[in-house]
């Protein structure tokens, strides 16, 4: 593993790693996907999985059971939402921002 | 401090601050906790319900109680607040239980000893200067100690069993689906659960009846099938699977390497006689105990965190200073304020994990990492299926060590995450596990865990019941027993 595929992903997934915090994740980080290529093994191993892995059907989840919709109208939603059941859920979401101006959400000056 | 006395007995007060001064296991307590609104649609089991009505309970904070904190255990979220309460808490307070606080936990559930909160340290009530165990450590904590009846906890790899097995408490990883993740915290969706930590088994069984059952708020939750039998005592004998020893040792070394002279946490001689001992006293208990294989057991961990990074570097993108999280006080653009808002709040081992998931999902690598993780997941369910076949449940020990302590005498972050071993292939399989305390080696708690069939809760509790009325569980100097 090269430093600069760590940095590659490390700008993909947002994360701002100073030089030093990338020093530091490079050899956990190599060691986790040493450890990963153990996987390679389970290819041909017979003897665990009772024949190619190649042929399982990947799991995503244990017991899906599909997708679920819900009508798509909160006036007729049937679905308990505390969210829509409170009497004022934008009070309750707006408290939870760091600074507002009466209703409005004070954002960093960017452009 | 005012405690209503309907919560909290005569001397309770005293006794809460001595403990908690001594292992930190809470970041917010409230004796007089906020009253929230309940749902009227939510109907419990009756006679679950009576019996963990007027108890106060604990719940880890990545689990939304409405009016207390949400932190995770990491400073990105020190201010969040939570909106509304996660179905499972509404569950148990309809049934009558109080919340009366959040506990401590590994920063976003990533973590085995809960170190990596970058909150708080908690102590094991067992011996302070060892971890508690993780991520759920602060609920493991707040019950070994007794300052609660039992506390909500999460278990994506082993969270809820290994510091309940750490700390000498009961701890239950539900089957998939079988409780509501809504208002849960996302880490890894499908993997994780909400799961009980409690001081008896009777009690986990009876949390768990209570907060069980499909909503409509969590897709992937299901309508659970079975009655759990609350209130039932003795179990029927049962054929119970046991690991054979070389498996046990397989499965703890393989894909580590050892050429770096790096401690691996091989199986301690301490758990190793806490495991004989469970086996000897289950066959004494007349169940019958028979030798199985998991051939796939040495594939788990790497599996397990390929999916759950992946899966947590997916949910953890929501943290981005502008939909949650504290953000700079200057960014040069709204790129910039992501980054800075993740670089600054998440803490290493989050940035860590992040990392890994982005990498193995990255475009070139997926079929070598993520894709084949999946198809060997399938195999591990199948592997579990076809020995859950042929016994009623699988008897393996919960983590190769017990308690560990921390700098020199602790275990690297690396030998952390290989000893997830005997707990994350119960997320992969999605199969319900029960921890429970078998005994005391040298002074701290061993536990050992059933892992049982989809919805077959009751057969683990029956089981663990067994050994818990022979064996009655053992406390931590101190602790004193204020729940009846």
């Amino acid at each position: 593993m090269i430093k600069d595929d760590l940095q590659a992903t490390a700008s993909l997934a947002h994360l701002d790693l100073t030089e030093a915090e990338l020093a530091s994740a490079l050899p956990a980080f190599e060691r986790m996907l040493t450890y990963f290529s153990a996987m390679r093994e389970a290819d041909t191993d017979e003897a665990a999985f009772g024949g190619p892995i190649a042929d399982l059907e990947p799991t995503s989840h244990v017991f899906s059971a599909g997708n679920i919709l819900r009508p798509d109208n909160n006036n007729n939603n049937p679905n308990y939402n505390p969210l829509h059941n409170n009497s004022n859920p934008a009070d309750a979401l707006l408290a939870l921002a760091p600074e507002l101006e009466t209703r409005y959400l004070v954002v960093p000056n960017v452009l | 401090m005012h405690m209503p006395l309907s919560v909290f007995p005569d001397g309770f007060d005293t006794y809460f601050r001595a403990w908690e001064a001594k292992i930190g296991a809470f970041l917010e307590f409230s004796p007089d906790p906020p009253v929230c609104p309940l749902d009227p649609s939510i109907s419990v089991d009756e006679k679950a319900a009576a019996a963990v009505s007027g108890l106060p309970f604990a719940v880890k904070d990545n689990i939304a109680v409405e009016g207390f904190g949400l932190t995770c255990g990491s400073k990105l979220l020190a201010k969040m607040r939570a909106p509304y309460s996660a179905t499972a808490v509404q569950r148990l307070t309809c049934a009558g239980a109080i919340v009366v606080g959040k506990t401590n936990m590994d920063e976003f559930g990533m973590g085995s000893s809960t170190d990596n909160s970058a909150l708080k340290q908690t102590n094991n009530p067992w011996d302070l200067s060892r971890v508690p165990g993780g991520s759920s450590g602060g609920s493991a904590a707040a019950v070994a100690a007794g300052v609660v009846p039992f506390a909500l906890g999460t278990d994506t790899g082993g969270s809820v069993r290994q510091p309940a097995s750490f700390c000498g408490v009961v701890g239950l990883k539900p089957t998939y689906g079988a409780v509501s993740r809504f208002g849960l915290v996302a880490y890894a969706s499908s993997l994780e659960t909400i799961g009980v930590l409690s001081d008896t088994v009777s009690r986990a069984r009876s949390v768990f009846a209570v907060m069980r059952g499909k909503d409509t708020l969590d897709q992937t939750s299901i309508q659970f099938p079975a009655d759990l039998m609350v209130g039932r005592g003795k179990s029927d004998p049962k054929t119970i699977g046991v690991l054979t020893p070389d498996s046990l040792v397989e499965a703890l070394t393989a894909g580590t390497g050892s050429g770096d002279g790096e401690k691996l946490a091989l199986l301690e001689n301490e758990v190793a006689a806490g495991f004989r001992a469970a086996r000897e006293r289950l066959t004494a208990l007349g169940h019958t105990l028979v030798e199985v294989r998991l051939p796939s057991l040495k594939y788990t961990v790497p599996t397990y965190y390929t999916i759950a990074t992946a899966e947590a570097s997916a949910n953890l993108a929501r943290f981005d200073g502008i939909r949650y999280g504290a953000r700079p006080a200057y960014a040069e653009n709204p790129e910039d304020l992501i980054d800075k808002t993740r670089g600054a709040g998440f803490g290493s081992e989050v940035k860590l994990r992040i990392l890994l998931g982005t990498f193995v999902l990255r475009s070139g690598f997926q079929d070598q990492y993520y894709n084949r993780a999946q198809k060997i997941r399938t195999g591990i369910r199948r592997d579990f299926d076809r020995v859950l076949c042929g016994v009623d449940a699988i008897l393996m020990p919960v983590f190769p060590t017990r308690a560990f302590g921390r700098g020199e005498e602790g275990l690297s972050p690396f030998a952390q995450k290989a000893a997830d071993v005997f707990t994350c292939c119960a997320n992969l399989a999605g199969l319900p596990a029960l921890a429970f305390p078998a005994t005391v080696e040298n002074g701290l708690p061993v536990g050992v865990q059933l892992v049982g069939r989809a919805f077959a809760e009751s057969v683990l509790f029956d089981i663990a019941q067994g050994y818990e009325e022979a064996h009655p569980i053992a406390r931590p100097a101190g602790y004193q027993a204020f729940w009846g």
